[in-house]
């Protein structure tokens, strides 16, 4: 049972309880399949960005871009769309821009060290205007309906994005287990001047998280611009680094790094997603997500500092 | 205090080059925008630029201390709103001004308390409540603007004296009442401790955690106070005012030559960044480049001047 | 005798503008513990860098097994063979101890690049076993392990590199006492598994027990090498030292006062262990006890670093102390143990060094006095004898021994009446180290009253009026001055039961 509790994910699973307990009292149709499915179809996009800001977070990093990363290659994507190009290819070149996005993150954290608050903040603001730029301050919409499959189709009687989503986590889970690249992330996390002495690349490493990340985003990016069938540069996921920033942390990752699983962002995800459905379905103002996005946040961190608040009071023992 | 005596050399350096890119700015704007060069410009832009620069002034001592505030903006708003909403309830508007300033100075002791009090990382914590404080905003005053104050509240941001813009003058005060505080008081010599060796500080016998504390309260007057005179100039208090103003504020105090990681930078050096983004600003608008290209712009000049600070062996 | 498993000949080592090592020579046995001693400065980190490939020498050569190596790095070292365990652990305290040990390492990838767990626990077991960790379970996270468990983690990390040498910097510096003997065990465990072992530790006791060879350097370069049985810990002092001791010390010919300065009743130093003691005017009461005997921890709570039960009555007046602040108010004094991390701001002047603490004193209002800041610090320049053109020299360019006057001035000119001195002369040189001595003796005769912590014995016994001796929480003697000699003060700090019973 102490075990239990010492877990890092402990505090979201109770969390996650009692939302669910509070919601479902509150009101008659939040408990049911249907409503599960809904939160997790309306998440899907989330759910994918979560895996890479968790390896982000686990370097002891941030990505503020991801939302215009997701805008910029969204709107591409409607872009390449209605210049008649085949949907799987325009996807694949949209998948393409998300990882440029991630390589000049990670170039400028990576290579030039220039800390990622600043090049994550500098970027957001960059491929926000790049989006817009391109987009023209139009809407993209009207796209054609093979792109649809990327979020509404199905396959073997799944929905197509879902499955994808399923297949990235399981990818990412195993590969954050059992590759040495994952395992490296870990280390760099934990301490960064160790892994370099046992002969870990760490800007090598780093880059390659912010290129997947970049990755993860494009892919979310196809599917949330299928998915609701239209684009607006300058919004689209606008929140979105916050949000999945604050599932990670309530998912039990650590922001000093090297703590932290895609399983628990995952509950992150499905906690904020639950929290979101929660507060329309109880028809409070939808203003309020956002004050509870930053909320939890908040909660996050200090749930944060006083996990390792509480193991370094295990070493003050010592009178050392 | 002379603090940096051996570094006088290097640092009027930086000033220099600068300074240099400021009138590289104004001369290629002269060039390419015919009204750009005039009075009634440069005053306008002066006007303009009070808001990112009255919050400039804390961010720099944060970001000297070795800390960062990202939530400006939305404690900006949330007082907008605050005092916009107090003014509906029909209270006298400098009373409703004076509730604005609280609400910012809240939401900055709130900061200050999580950060140095229990320590929590100031990025982390200021990211949440930037995005709490702007949904609160829009709960509050559920996206309407709120205008109609009286004209002698509009007497902050619009008038000008003589040909200067009375905000402006407010600024230039505060600015050297801030720049006097960070080269003559011991808080300043505390701000500089703490940016290169917080332990020292506390083991000297000073309070770390109330230097943060009053920082950071400072950080949530200071964006009130530019709340205050942004809603006076554009006569309406707005749920989306101070958006993304974080990075006018930090690009500016970072292209100053303050250092990312704390201990350096002046209050001298913000300034001049203040003129060189505003400027630049003004003059993209002049010749009609979109805000959100002006934002590609100003997020590749902030890599631009961190990036320079590392190659300068920082 | 068998063939050298490590040859150094010549080495040196230079960085601008100093010779941290000239010509020195080490050789190393297979199957030896080999103690390098030296002073703070000696060369001994240098040295040992360059053996652990952090530093290339500016010349000389490295045998190893007979073939000459020049590493590029402590990995391609670690390769070849010669491994170093860090006073600070080098482990990643949110992975398991067996991950640790493998990490990033090739052999434990298998097919498809899958890292093979159960390979990797079990050779991680069998090898922590094999140097007697056979109670570390190896799945466990490093953060939940002990000090010396992590050490062990440590040390079947160099020999899972098959290491033939293994450097151990002061291993026992972080370990509890009841601890050291257990990693002498695997110590000797490694010993007779062939493994060299270069020993570096300032603990003579230590040494004279675990090591075969001594080695000793001074100022960079190699004094003498001899088998442990050849030297007595006189000797071993004179060759580290260089001129006898007792002319370091100044002759103590005052008498304390009989006022009580300050006095402690019960503070508790952690959950079960509290202690008690006086402190008179003028007097130099020194505390000293190995590393977790609680001296450090004494000194936190005296200075409100550190919170707990327990009152302190200072200048006979009960005293709140919560931080230090509040110490400072109440004319408590701290030097701290670590001068670079709590001690100086580098980039800062010599002159805002100095008026930190007092800049409430040197001020009209908020604003800062800036004559008075002028005099203050040149009156503290000249009266310590701070070494540097000007005051406004950023303390970062000064010697170690003038940055530590700089952190003594700029307690003094709080005028404090009670000085907690901790570590006050390392990392300085020889030199230094006597004017702070008789700094410290002058101020003591000027009636401040000085609570010296240090874990040099030479200083504790040549400066203090007395002596406390702490172990594991407890004051377990009392030496009055003259009384105490080396070896009684380390036995009485290590074995305090077993003669002469407690206090």
């Amino acid at each position: 049972m102490k075990r239990l509790l010492n877990m890092h994910e402990a505090p979201i699973i109770i969390f996650t309880i009692i939302v669910t307990l509070a919601f479902s009292l509150y009101s008659s149709g939040f408990f049911g399949i249907d409503n599960l499915q809904m939160i997790l179809d309306q998440n899907i996009s989330m759910f994918i960005v979560a895996i890479g800001m968790t390896m982000v977070i686990l370097l002891g990093g941030i990505d503020l871009s991801v939302g215009s990363v997701l805008a910029v290659t969204a709107t591409s994507v409607g872009l390449f769309l209605s210049h008649g190009i085949h949907p799987w290819v325009a996807a694949l070149m949209g998948i393409g821009i998300g990882v440029l996005c991630g390589m000049v993150n990670g170039f400028f954290i990576a290579y030039v060290k220039i800390p990622d608050i600043i090049v994550t903040l500098a970027t957001m603001y960059i491929f926000r205007g790049i989006a817009v730029g391109i987009s023209g301050g139009t809407w993209m919409t009207n796209f054609p309906a093979g792109f649809r499959f990327f979020g509404q189709g199905t396959l073997f009687g799944l929905s197509f994005p879902l499955l994808v989503a399923i297949v990235l986590i399981a990818i990412f889970i195993y590969g954050l287990k059992f590759s040495r690249f994952g395992r490296r992330i870990y280390a760099i996390g934990g301490n960064g001047p160790a892994a370099k002495l046992a002969g870990i690349s760490v800007a090598k490493s780093k880059f390659k998280v912010y290129v997947l990340s970049g990755l993860l985003v494009g892919i979310a990016a196809v599917i949330f611009a299928s998915k609701v069938g239209s684009v607006q540069a300058s919004t689209a996921g606008n929140s979105l680094a916050f949000e999945v920033m604050a599932a990670v942390l309530i998912g039990g990752g650590s922001i000093f790094g090297g703590i932290g699983t895609i399983a628990g962002t995952m509950l992150g995800v499905l906690f904020m997603g639950i929290i979101k459905n929660g507060l329309i379905i109880s028809k409070v103002s939808p203003f309020w997500v956002d004050a509870t996005t930053g909320f939890l946040i908040i909660l996050a961190i200090s749930i944060n500092t006083l996990q390792r608040y509480r193991q370094n009071k295990g070493k003050e023992g010592d009178l050392v | 205090m002379n603090a940096w005596t051996s570094r006088l050399s290097l640092r009027s350096n930086t000033l220099l080059v600068q300074l240099i890119v400021l009138f590289f700015i104004l001369v290629l704007f002269s060039i390419l925008s015919p009204y750009f060069l005039s009075v009634s410009n440069f005053m306008n832009v002066f006007n303009q630029m009070v808001e990112i620069g009255l919050i400039a002034i804390p961010m720099t001592m944060i970001i000297i201390s070795g800390a960062m505030d990202l939530s400006v903006g939305s404690m900006l708003a949330f007082s907008a709103v605050c005092m916009g909403v107090a003014f509906e309830q029909g209270l006298n508007i400098w009373i409703c001004v004076a509730i604005g300033l609280i609400a910012g100075m809240l939401c900055g002791a709130l900061n200050g308390y999580l950060i140095a009090r229990h320590r929590m990382q100031a990025i982390v914590v200021t990211i949440g409540m930037l995005v709490m404080l702007r949904g609160l905003v829009y709960v509050i005053n559920e996206g309407r603007p709120i205008s109609g104050f009286p004209d002698g509240f509009y007497f902050l941001g619009q008038q000008y004296i003589g040909v200067v813009p009375f905000n402006a003058i407010v600024l230039m005060i505060m600015f050297l009442l801030a720049h006097f505080f960070m080269k003559k008081t011991r808080f300043s010599t505390y701000i500089y401790g703490i940016g290169n060796n917080e332990e020292v500080v506390r083991y000297s016998g000073i309070s770390v955690v109330r230097v943060r504390f009053i920082l950071f309260v400072l950080s949530g007057f200071f964006s009130a106070l530019a709340g205050v005179f942004l809603v006076s100039r554009l006569a309406s208090a707005e749920a989306t005012s101070g958006t993304n103003i974080e990075l006018d504020v930090i690009t500016a105090t970072l292209i100053g030559g303050t250092h990312i990681f704390g201990g350096r930078g002046s209050l001298a050096g913000t300034f001049v960044g203040l003129l060189i983004i505003v400027f630049l600003r003004n003059g993209l608008n002049l010749m009609g480049v979109s805000v959100l290209y002006q934002a590609v712009i100003l997020g590749a000049l902030l890599l631009l001047a961190v990036g320079n600070q590392k190659f300068n062996g920082a | 005798m068998s063939q050298p498993v490590l040859t150094m000949e010549g080495i040196s080592k230079e960085f601008p503008g100093v010779k941290a090592l000239s010509d020195v020579n080490f050789e190393l046995y297979p199957g030896e513990v080999h103690a390098l001693m030296g002073e703070n400065g000696a060369g001994k980190s240098t040295l040992m860098k360059v053996l652990s490939g952090v530093y290339e020498p500016t010349a000389g050569t490295i045998r190893l097994k007979g073939q000459e190596v020049a590493f590029g790095n402590p990995l391609e070292a670690q390769r070849q063979g010669v491994s170093i365990i860090h006073q600070e652990f080098n482990l990643f305290t949110n992975l398991s101890a067996a991950e640790n040990i493998y990490i990033d390492r090739p052999e434990m990838v298998g097919r498809f690049g899958r890292i093979q767990w159960s390979k990797m626990y079990e050779e991680a077991q069998q090898l922590v076993d094999s140097i007697g960790g056979s109670g570390i379970d190896v799945r466990q996270e490093v953060r939940h392990l002990g000090v010396h468990s992590q050490q062990v983690v440590e040390i079947a990390k160099a020999l899972s590199f098959r290491a033939d040498v293994l450097i151990m910097d002061e291993p026992s510096a972080a370990l509890p006492e009841n601890e050291v003997k257990k990693m002498f065990d695997v110590v000797k465990r490694l010993r007779d598994q062939g493994v060299a072992i270069v020993y570096v530790s300032h603990r003579m006791k230590e040494i004279f027990e675990i090591a075969d060879k001594v080695t000793v350097l001074r100022d960079g370069a190699w004094i003498d090498t001899r088998p442990i049985g050849e030297v007595t810990e006189q000797q071993l002092i004179y060759m580290m030292v260089g001129k006898e001791v007792s002319k370091l010390y100044p002759d103590r010919d005052h008498k304390p006062g009989g006022e009580v300065m300050l006095e402690v009743q019960s503070l508790s130093l952690d959950a079960t262990h509290e202690v008690s003691f006086q402190l008179h005017k003028g007097e130099i009461l020194g505390l000293f006890g190995i590393p977790g005997s609680g001296t450090h921890t004494i000194a936190e709570r005296l200075f409100g670093l550190k919170g707990g039960a327990g009152d302190i009555i200072v200048g006979g007046m009960p005293a709140v102390i919560r931080n230090p602040g509040d110490a400072k108010a109440r004319r408590i004094a701290y030097v701290p143990p670590d001068r670079h991390r709590q001690g100086i701001i580098k980039p800062m002047s010599i002159r805002q060094n100095l008026s930190l603490p007092i800049l409430p004193r040197l001020s009209k209002g908020v604003v800062i006095d800036e004559s008075r800041v002028r005099e203050m610090s040149s009156e503290y320049m000249e009266s310590l004898r701070i070494k540097a053109p000007n005051d406004r020299q950023s303390v970062d360019y000064l010697s170690g021994g003038n940055q530590q006057k700089v952190v003594i001035g700029k307690w003094l000119a709080t005028h404090p009446d009670i000085l907690i001195l901790e570590e006050p002369t390392r990392g300085v040189d020889v030199g230094a180290k006597a004017e702070i001595y008789a700094i410290i003796n002058r101020l003591a005769q000027e009636g401040l009253s000085i609570l010296l912590i240090s874990s040099e014995m030479p200083e504790v016994i040549g400066l203090s009026d007395r002596i406390l001796v702490l172990h594991k929480g407890e004051i377990v003697h009392e030496f009055a001055h003259g009384e105490a000699d080396q070896e009684q003060l380390l036995q009485r700090a290590s074995h305090p039961l077993t003669e002469g019973g407690r206090l």
